[in-house]
């Protein structure tokens, strides 16, 4: 099948070929066809060039063996409130450790022939989102009728466990709300040992639907998490959208949201703390088809250590898509002199009665604002956290959930230097 | 006179004739069209360059050959007409040097007829309007004032021709510093083949005495423009330089692809201010020039400063990215550009800050003005090495829309690998107000006032950055082309 040999991808060829026996047969050849097309990203492509993907390049990736889950190691991924919980390893259902299916959530295992996958946006120059296609085994299909939601917030987790080879796995979660619908859905993914993960999310909101959806991305350092979010809206719909990084070496995502409705808005938020060499890599693009929409765009990250984040986000301001209102926010905390930064906020506009900006700030502690807490007594290090703490909140305080929220500061003050002396209590301050 | 603020804004749009397309008819030294090895020999040949010159001509058309144009702009809505390397005549001068004129007197009538319409302050207008003037008239400098004045504070002011012959150590040892001969296309191809431009040096702790201006025009029939420029400001030198330019009417696209080198030493300081107006095409997208070129400053000693201010209103389509190497410590780069674009013109500019040395400082102030079906793009980098600690950068990109035809770009990137570094990016879009327009019709002001005034309060911010007569000549400009907008 293979065009164009590619070393650390072609191990999964034979497994493409025996899934494409199964189901989606001539979606996932096309999407194999199309990544050895792509070929394995270099840092000469405009997309990935701030990615370093040697190391990932170097590897011959296979597909996950069946396995599951570990109850010790799924209890650090609880989130008090989201009392359904399902559980998936290397890209299949772990039936004995989740929850029964709640209404108006199946399984896409089974269904994975009707579903019709990636109909939500154009990821055909992506290498990671043909892979995620060519490579899905299930993943949890949301359908929401007119009028009702999801009772509970619903919780889906992702563990990478290899065995003898590095693996590659994916999941696939579809999100339709019908009219006035609405849901809140997370994902945690997670895992140790090396894995290249590939989650892919596509959202549809009919009229008035509302969806907040967040990614908590605590995987070790060992894995690669190049992941997707794709959202397409009607008229007064609603989709908040947080992605949250506190693990992995690589973190990247893709968010394609189309405004295709007159009223729809459309939050997209990120928030990441380096650790270590790991990269943070945004790429956004918000999409205003329709005139009177809204959208606002966030992403923060703080650097310690040798890490780095980039973040690519454009607002599209299609011909006719009048009283567009668009802001697009990224900020940067530089807390080691190797850490970098790169920003690339963009702005196509095609019609004139809008109103879009954008801000891109990087830059260190404020002296001024750290004088003023050693002054009052509080230990530097822990003044730089306070502050690092501070920068981070803008973002989390937006996160659906307080239990989440809690999560995330313990993840964070863990890994942020100098937080010894403070704790999760820091959330509600 | 009707006022509904609407019908201003419709019909903004419809630019009036390009006033200042005129045709000067005069004999011309022309090389048939073409470009090869043999081309670049008789060009050098005609300037009479040392062996040196000729070779470093040769080595960026050897490297040009295997360049691929670039191809990464983003033109929508524009029907890109490919340029035919081998179609463009590259070499045209008014008059062969040996019969060049030894003072005005004897400079042909009809050309100075035509500095008269550029509004070109020779004769007693250049001394009371205190600029020394090096008139570019195609691709030979034919006149050039002040030369004593300059010459008595230490100056060198001339065509770059000249300053190969007379100056040869100086050009040798600052051509193609900053701006390689294989840097990029159009700057290996300029190299190649460029005919002249201006050569300024600035001797140490020398302040310039008047503020340098060139003009340069386009006037023959496919006929590429390739201009050099190189301005050295040696240790604590000031000068500013002002570039303008205006060009007759055609109905082909015309490519200008001129470089321009800065060198700034220790505590130099160089302002270089820019009005472009080559002709945009007409209204229909028609003809006008293809403007690429490649401009760059180097901070190179400590304390140095280069400014680059720009108001762009002209050409059908613009890459133009004039840029700073902030290599000196505490250097200053700054960017403030004005670009306006109408019809079916395309505007693709910005710059790079590249922030060196330790406790670098760069400003960016990019104003676009679209109307239209013009698109305005701003491109642009700001990048902190590793080693440029407690730098500071602020970008500000404002556009400006009129009417919903038109397309308003904004490109940055910033790189940041020093946590010491203070960056910030802030960027607008907006519609040109119907509110402010309506107040100012309440108190009498017609709409074409109102317009006129709003958009030059919009971009009051640049032109303050202009000197004196340039900011007059820019309003002028923005204003002509809002004339006759309003029925």
């Amino acid at each position: 099948m293979c065009i164009k040999t590619l070393d650390n991808v072609c191990p999964l060829c034979d497994s493409i070929d025996a899934l494409a026996a199964k189901s989606m047969g001539d979606q996932r050849r096309a999407a194999c066809e199309r990544l050895h097309e792509l070929g394995w990203p270099s840092k000469n492509d405009d997309a990935f060039k701030y990615c370093n993907l040697k190391e990932a390049a170097d590897t011959a990736w296979h597909l996950g063996p069946n396995a599951t889950a570990d109850r010790g190691e799924l209890a650090a991924f609880d989130i008090k409130g989201t009392d359904v919980r399902l559980i998936f390893v290397n890209g299949r259902f772990d039936a004995a450790a989740s929850s029964d299916l709640p209404e108006g959530v199946r399984l896409l295992s089974p269904m994975l022939n009707e579903t019709h996958l990636d109909r939500v946006a154009d990821f055909s120059d992506d290498p990671f989102a043909q892979l995620s296609t060519a490579l899905v085994e299930d993943g949890v299909l949301i359908e929401v009728p007119d009028g009702q939601s999801l009772s509970k917030p619903l919780h889906i987790v992702h563990l990478s466990s290899p065995d003898a080879d590095p693996i590659a796995s994916t999941l696939r979660v579809v999100i339709r709300l019908g009219r006035n619908a609405t849901a809140c859905v997370l994902e945690s993914w997670g895992g140790t040992g090396p894995a290249l993960v590939t989650p892919m999310t596509e959202v549809e909101l009919k009229e008035g639907a509302k969806c907040n959806h967040a990614r908590l991305v605590e995987h070790d350092d060992q894995t690669w998490h190049m992941g997707g979010i794709a959202s397409r809206q009607a008229a007064g719909s609603t989709f908040e959208s947080v992605v949250l990084t506190v693990g992995g070496r690589t973190v990247r995502t893709i968010a394609h949201a189309s405004l295709d409705g007159e009223g729809a808005h459309a939050a997209l938020r990120g928030f990441g703390i380096g650790d270590g060499d790991r990269h943070i890599n945004s790429r956004i693009l918000v999409a205003h088809m329709a005139p009177g929409c809204t959208s606002r765009e966030i992403f923060k990250h703080l650097l310690p250590d040798q890490s780095s984040a980039a973040f690519a986000a454009r607002i599209f301001v299609n011909h006719g898509a009048h009283g567009t209102d668009a802001v697009q926010t990224s900020r940067n905390l530089l807390l080691s002199p190797d850490a970098k930064s790169w920003s690339r906020p963009e702005l196509e506009i095609y019609a004139d009665d809008v109103k879009c900006t954008h801000g891109a700030t990087t830059g260190e502690i404020d002296p001024g604002a750290l004088f003023y807490l050693r002054a009052r007594g509080v230990p530097e290090s822990t003044a730089r956290a306070l502050l690092a703490w501070a920068f981070a909140a803008e973002v989390i305080n937006e996160v659906p959930l307080q239990s989440l929220r809690s999560h995330l500061a313990r993840r964070i003050l863990a890994q942020l230097p100098g937080a010894e002396m403070l704790d999760e209590g820091i959330v509600s301050l | 006179m009707p006022h509904d603020p609407n019908t201003t804004l419709d019909q903004w749009a419809e630019q009036s004739d390009y006033k200042w397309g005129f045709v000067t008819d005069i004999d011309t030294d022309t090389l048939p069209p073409g470009l090869n090895e043999e081309v670049i020999r008789i060009i050098s040949a005609r300037k009479g360059e040392p062996e040196w010159m000729l070779e470093w001509r040769l080595g960026a058309f050897a490297k040009w050959k295997d360049m691929v144009e670039p191809e990464w702009a983003h033109w929508p809505d524009h029907d890109w007409r490919p340029i035919d390397y081998q179609a463009i005549s590259y070499y045209s001068a008014p008059k062969r040097d040996e019969d060049r004129p030894k003072s005005l007197d004897e400079v042909d009538p009809i050309l100075l007829e035509t500095y008269e319409k550029l509004g070109i302050p020779l004769e007693e207008r250049a001394a009371l309007a205190g600029v020394a003037v090096d008139a570019v008239f195609d691709s030979v400098s034919v006149a050039t004032t002040f030369r004593d004045k300059l010459a008595e504070a230490g100056v060198i002011f001339c065509p770059f021709s000249e300053a190969v012959q007379k100056h040869p150590e100086l050009v040798k040892k600052y051509l193609g510093k900053v701006v390689s001969r294989t840097d990029n296309f159009f700057a290996a191809l300029n190299a190649a083949v460029f005919t002249d431009g201006s050569f300024v040096y600035i001797p140490k702790g020398v302040r310039c005495p008047m503020e340098l201006s060139t003009y340069f025009r386009i006037n023959q029939m496919n006929t590429g423009q390739f201009e050099r420029t190189l301005i050295v400001a040696d240790e604590g030198a000031y000068v500013s330089y002002l570039e303008g330019c205006t060009a007759p009417q055609r109905d082909e696209n015309q490519l200008h692809a001129a470089v321009v080198e800065l060198v700034a030493m220790e505590d130099a300081e160089i302002k270089y201010s820019t009005i472009q107006n080559w002709y945009p095409g007409d209204e229909n997208g028609v003809g006008g020039i293809y403007n690429f070129v490649t401009k760059r400053g180097l901070c190179s000693g400590d304390r140095s400063h280069i400014s680059w201010t720009q108001v762009e209103t002209g050409s059908a389509m613009t890459w133009k990215y004039p840029s700073c190497i902030l290599k000196g410590d505490d250097s200053i780069g700054e960017f403030y550009s004005v670009a306006l674009t109408n019809n079916y013109q395309q505007a693709d500019t910005g710059t790079k800050m590249i922030h060196v040395g330790k406790r670098t400082h760069s400003n960016i102030v990019s104003k676009g003005i679209s109307a239209g079906k013009g698109h305005n793009t701003y491109r642009g980098l700001v990048k902190i090495l590793p080693g440029s600690t407690d730098s500071r950068n602020y970008t500000q990109c404002d556009s400006m829309l009129m009417g919903d035809e038109c397309g308003a770009h904004t490109f940055p990137v910033i790189e940041v690998e020093n946590c010491t570094a203070q960056v910030e990016h802030e960027a607008s879009t907006t519609k040109i107000g119907e509110d402010q327009i309506f107040y100012c019709n309440q108190r009498g002001i017609s709409s074409e006032d109102a317009v006129s005034m709003i958009v030059n309060g919009f971009c009051r911010e640049v032109f303050a950055e202009l000197p004196m007569e340039f900011a007059v000549e820019a309003k002028a400009l923005l204003a002509v082309s809002l004339e006759d907008s309003v029925g």
